[in-house]
């Protein structure tokens, strides 16, 4: 893997079309009695929101999506992957980071660790397990 | 055999925060690939692909203090995962270095594959019986 040096302007952004889904569900309570939750947020682009919050609340107790767009922590550039098995056409596709980012050197840069020789594989083959907040809660 | 006196329980919740004050996320589960075993490997410990690129993060609340009472210990630790990984499980290790086998426990939470780089804030808590 060759990694390219950092470029001196980011490729011009285009408008933002992600907005922030935030996903909690109960962990618990704390020795006050106080709820606990885990907490997952994720950055979807509009087109892909409805199959992807309706996939969502089938596993996490609360689904909640910004007013606001918002491309997160991997910016406009950064990777997208839809998880392939949401109902929707595009489901499974990879847009890597646009070529000449600064997300492209990054990406380029941890595969060439030795330690992260294997590429993150898009997970093509998620099984949604009902069961897992259930198991969680029994196991704490 | 539960333990019949609090200070004793207290006493051990602290212990396991103490032995493993580091959290973990996995990779791997229902979809064939496997869970992070009981060997202490951490084989499906997420990636560090991401921009903020993913870590070990050690576990807040009293379970950074080891200051167990009503024999628990409960902590929160928020991960930066990559696009493209779908979290399965959250473990707690010795260090704080990803990648490094010294896996101490880990248990299942609720499944997420993650779109863009995101986060994913997992709650711990050890209670002794």
């Amino acid at each position: 893997v060759t990694v390219p040096t950092p470029a001196a302007e980011e490729p011009p952004a285009g408008p933002i079309t992600k907005y922030r889904v935030t996903m909690r569900a109960p962990a618990g309570f704390d020795v006050d009695g106080n709820p606990l939750w885990h907490q997952a947020v994720d950055y979807v682009h509009d087109a892909h929101l409805a199959a992807y919050v309706a996939d969502a609340r089938t596993r996490w107790a609360y689904v909640g999506v910004s007013d606001e767009p918002d491309a997160g922590p991997g910016g406009y550039h950064g990777a997208y992957t839809l998880p392939a098995h949401l109902d929707h056409p595009d489901a499974g596709q990879y847009r890597p980071p646009t070529p000449g980012s600064e997300a492209e050197r990054l990406l380029l840069e941890a595969l060439a660790n030795p330690s992260e020789a294997e590429p993150p594989p898009p997970d093509l083959d998620f099984t949604p397990d009902p069961n897992a907040a259930a198991r969680a809660d029994e196991e704490g | 055999m539960a333990i019949a006196i609090l200070a004793e329980r207290n006493s051990l919740a602290a212990k396991y925060a103490t032995d493993a004050p580091n959290g973990c996320l996995f990779t791997g589960a229902s979809s064939g690939a496997a869970d992070p075993g009981t060997t202490g490997t951490t084989t499906t410990e997420v990636t560090t692909t991401g921009s903020p690129a993913y870590a070990r993060k050690a576990i807040g609340g009293n379970w950074a203090s080891a200051t167990a009472s009503a024999s628990a210990v409960t902590g929160t630790a928020t991960f930066d995962v990559p696009s493209g990984t779908t979290v399965y499980f959250a473990g707690v290790a010795v260090s704080a270095t990803r990648g490094t086998a010294d896996l101490r426990d880990y248990a299942a939470v609720t499944a997420q594959p993650f779109a863009s780089q995101g986060t994913y804030a997992a709650t711990y808590t050890y209670t002794q019986t």
